[in-house]
């Protein structure tokens, strides 16, 4: 081989990945050219300068910040399980003075929920632990957490109430109520996983707002047909 | 029914300053910024360098820093420790600013508008301690000023040390338009560098 090497070869030689036949007219090209040599000698000194380039570069120090706003209001939390029923939310249970109550609860709730829930998420949330199911161990964002804090406190005292009125129910009432209630909690366990792996999917978000709003109703209706 | 009393989460212990990748990851999925903190700051040097170099650009690459840890702190349950954590966490990086220079492309953004405009990819500023050393000052200007298409390929190639098949999966591209790339690079380089 008379001519010199082109740029391609004499790069396809430095990274080795000439083909066998073409490796060994390059070498003996390199070794009786003088000129090639030198420009492969040039382009390895620069590779070798490149490869002993920094590896690490101090970040600028107010990216930690933003990260950690950023994490903080999207963070997910885990929810442990449920600690004993409070008898003491019994005493809403006493006819129309608990309907009313009850249906304040419900509007109250479900309004700062859907708030909550359509409003922008920037702001950093401190983490919470939210107990809802027994032995439930799924996680959700703490944005929800923060906007399940009146739902969960209505659903709180709504259940009492409920179960105070238990004796005023037929029994045929209980069983629907209690299965339209394994129903929803059945899909608030969906909708939360959902969120799990998805965190920011307001779709989801608003899914299980709906889906809150729906247990508080039939939790409100469920207590009206005691007290009628 | 339900009962749901809401109360707070106790403060973990700040993790030890010798604490493994492992660890450290594991407490970060239970929740633990301080721990991802660490993580962070063992990390977040060698993830800037290559947003910084791939980029060309300290505001993109402070921006594409903040992604990529977000997004760590989201996938953290699919690290499954199969390999290092710096692995998995460098893949990642590589994949965030490709992704997001394709967006860029898409939206005819800044970075990597001109693929083959030597001036698009001008280093504003260095990010760190690195530049302030001469010659790496004039090695990293002319990395930063290669045109990005031929600069992702060359810092992929030839600071990350991934092989000509793996850069044209990541990128989408022929193997042979990979090498045409790189040697491109590598010639401007020189030529910037006077040789």
């Amino acid at each position: 081989m008379n001519e010199h090497l082109t740029w391609e070869d004499l790069n396809d030689v430095v990274d080795d990945v000439l083909a066998p036949d073409d490796a060994m007219r390059a070498r003996a090209h390199l070794a009786s050219c003088a000129h090639c040599s030198h420009r492969r000698a040039e382009l390895e000194v620069t590779l070798a300068e490149v490869a002993r380039a920094a590896r690490e570069i101090p970040p600028p120090a107010e990216a930690w910040p933003a990260v950690r706003a950023e994490i903080e209001s999207r963070k997910v939390v885990p929810l442990a399980g449920m600690p004993a029923r409070r008898a003491s939310m019994a005493r809403f249970a006493s006819g129309r003075r608990w309907t009313l109550v009850a249906a304040g609860i419900v509007l109250v709730a479900a309004s700062s929920f859907v708030t909550a829930v359509v409003m922008d998420r920037t702001q950093p949330a401190a983490p919470a632990t939210v107990a809802v199911d027994p032995g439930a161990t799924i996680t959700v964002p703490v944005a929800v957490v923060d906007a399940e804090r009146s739902y969960l406190a209505s659903v709180q005292e709504l259940s009492a109430a409920l179960e105070a009125a238990r004796p005023h129910l037929s029994a045929q009432t209980i069983e629907i109520v209690e299965r339209n209630l394994a129903l929803i909690d059945a899909a608030i366990t969906e909708s939360r996983a959902a969120l799990l792996r998805d965190p920011g999917n307001r779709v989801l978000l608003e899914v299980l707002a709906g889906t809150y709003r729906q247990k508080l109703e039939l939790l409100r209706r469920a207590a009206q047909l005691a007290t009628s | 029914m339900t009962s749901v009393p809401v109360s707070p989460v106790a403060t973990p212990p700040p993790p030890p300053p010798d604490e493994g990748d492992g660890e450290l990851v594991a407490r970060a999925r239970r929740g633990d910024v301080e721990a991802f903190e660490v993580l962070y700051r063992r990390t977040s040097g060698r993830v800037y360098a290559i947003c910084l170099r791939m980029s060309g650009d300290a505001e993109r690459a402070k921006e594409l820093l903040q992604d990529v840890f977000v997004r760590v702190w989201e996938r953290l349950e699919s690290f499954r420790g199969e390999a290092a954590f710096t692995s998995w966490l460098h893949r990642l990086t590589v994949n965030v600013v490709l992704a997001q220079s394709r967006a860029d492309q898409r939206r005819g953004n800044r970075f990597g508008t001109l693929p083959d405009d030597p001036d698009a990819g001008r280093l504003s500023d260095s990010g760190g301690g690195a530049a302030s050393i001469g010659h790496r000052l004039d090695l990293e200007s002319a990395i930063a000023a290669l045109p990005p298409g031929a600069r992702k390929v060359f810092v992929l190639h030839d600071i990350e040390g991934f092989r000509h098949e793996e850069i044209a999966r990541l990128t989408g591209t022929a193997e042979g338009t990979v090498r045409a790339q790189l040697h491109r690079a590598r010639k401007l380089l020189m030529e910037a560098l006077g040789r």
